[in-house]
């Protein structure tokens, strides 16, 4: 009843601000300012109230026909002066399954924070780090995701949850290249929420969010980069793709419907 | 002859004696005047100092305060403090670290988290900062929160004196992400009393805790059993010393 109201009360908030900015901005000039004052007021009830409405799973739950998503792939390789060992492997593996690497150093747009909630893990990002300032307007200050990773694969899958600006999937995996070199990679589908974030994205998403995620595995080279060599991060972005048939029963591009723990 | 040298003994003995006074008193005027001058200098310098500090201070937390945290301000906070921290490791400039800690106490939190961070990787140059850390693990932003905590897993055993900050920390905020860095941050401090190990067992088997894990880890290698056991000594009685 209470999350039900504040989501309620936020959405009235947003509804009314968008509502002002746009149907006032290009008349009264002088409303400008005082919408972006409200704006600046409310952002840190935003910020407290989106706080408290906690993510409850993700924000879809299969892929409707006809939807198209954009595929992101980046990946490098490892290879380990000593020699790769499984150690090595799990080891990379880990610290993809822990995020580690993502705050700090090559990364300066975006942060993250861990967060149980209901016996799920979930990471927060920031929203500013990938759409700017102006994505508060329609989305919440932090973006969550749900993680669980499976250690014979060596994968760890995020699933957009409530509030996130995107819907679809993100995996991390680490594996042997077979040539004595650690091969880590992380995939995504995904695609807009709405129309709104649909602009966003079109506007100034792709790069950010690419970059993004660019710094992050730059950010675990420069972590192993006395122990190993590395070689560059190599981004791949293909728009308007259909999700993949499901080769692996166990890890389906879908979200899984019931949790599945934290490791399986 | 005889009473002209008398006379002119005694002339020059009754100028001497004043002359001689005379000049001691320079003397002792002149070295009071320098010192008085030198203790007016070092004063002068070290207000000076604490004023310029100061005025720094209250410039950057009036800035902070008032940036709007957007992508370019913050890849501008990203690339002076990388500059800070990257001087501070080449040269140990003392300047530079000075500047990194402004920046892990300002209220702009992106640029206090990635401060705190940056300090975390200096290992030994910046041991002095644990006070700061510990003043992030109390912060009300919970990104803010991680990072200290972060930071200080990484600064190993230099971050000793933030072992109860941390104990407090896990008692606290089980389910974040603070909470397991703490965790691991105990672990490489060490010497762990039966009190902190009864938080750590709390944390192993609590429900919605992030740390569960890394605890159950922790505290099985302490104390050589497993938190799930059945001993009945186990949650609640006394708890063996940490090995």
């Amino acid at each position: 009843m209470l999350t039900s109201l504040l989501k309620l009360t936020v959405f009235l908030l947003r509804l009314a601000l968008l509502v002002f900015l746009i149907g006032y901005l290009p008349i009264y000039c002088g409303y400008v300012k005082l919408g972006l004052a409200l704006l600046a007021v409310s952002f840190p009830v935003w910020k407290v109230l989106f706080y408290a409405v906690r993510p409850l799973g993700p924000n879809w739950r299969k892929a409707r026909s006809g939807s198209c998503y954009t595929y992101w792939h980046h990946e490098f390789t490892l290879v380990f002066k000593g020699g790769t060992t499984t150690a090595n492997l799990e080891e990379v593996y880990d610290r993809l399954r822990k995020f580690d690497d993502f705050d700090g150093k090559t990364n300066r747009l975006a942060r993250k924070r861990g967060k149980m909630v209901r016996n799920a893990r979930y990471i927060y990002f920031e929203s500013q780090g990938f759409f700017g300032l102006l994505s508060a307007l329609i989305n919440p200050p932090l973006v969550p995701v749900r993680l669980w990773s499976h250690r014979g694969n060596r994968l760890v899958v995020a699933d957009t949850a409530d509030g996130h600006m995107l819907k679809g999937q993100r995996r991390f995996q680490a594996k042997a290249d077979g040539h004595g070199g650690i091969v880590v990679v992380t995939e995504a589908y995904d695609r807009p929420r709405d129309v709104f974030n649909r602009l966003g994205l079109r506007l100034m998403g792709p790069d950010i969010q690419s970059e993004i995620w660019t710094s992050y595995f730059n950010n675990i080279r420069l972590y192993y980069a006395s122990r190993a060599t590395s070689t560059e991060v190599a981004p791949i972005r293909t728009p308007r793709v259909g999700l993949p048939a499901t080769s692996s029963s166990s890890v389906k591009w879908v979200p899984l419907p019931k949790y599945p723990g934290e490791e399986v | 002859m005889w009473d002209f040298l008398t006379w002119l003994l005694w002339k020059l003995l009754i100028w001497a004696l004043p002359a001689i006074i005379f000049i001691l008193i320079a003397i002792w005027v002149v070295k009071l005047t320098t010192s008085f001058f030198k203790w007016l200098r070092s004063g002068t310098i070290a207000l000076f100092d604490r004023v310029i500090e100061n005025s720094r201070l209250g410039i950057s937390y009036v800035g902070d305060s008032l940036a709007l945290d957007t992508l370019s301000h913050r890849e501008k906070v990203a690339s002076e403090l990388d500059e800070s921290a990257k001087k501070c490791e080449e040269s140990g400039d003392p300047e530079s670290l000075k500047n990194l800690k402004r920046a892990a106490q300002c209220p702009d939190s992106f640029k206090r988290s990635y401060a705190l961070d940056a300090l975390g990787r200096l290992g030994n140059r910046a041991a002095d900062t644990v006070t700061i850390q510990v003043k992030g693990l109390a912060s009300s932003d919970p990104f803010v929160r991680e990072a200290a905590a972060h930071a200080l897993y990484r600064m190993r055993r230099q971050a000793a004196p933030a072992r109860s900050a941390l104990v407090e920390v896990l008692r606290k905020r089980r389910s974040e992400g603070t909470a397991r860095y703490a965790v691991l941050a105990l672990e490489q401090i060490g010497g762990l009393t039966e009190e902190d190990l009864r938080v750590l067992h709390t944390i192993a088997l609590a429900n919605n805790s992030y740390a569960a894990r890394e605890a159950a880890e922790l505290f099985e290698r302490l104390t050589g059993r497993s938190p799930h056991s059945s001993d009945p000594a186990a949650p609640n009685g006394h708890l063996p010393a940490p090995g």
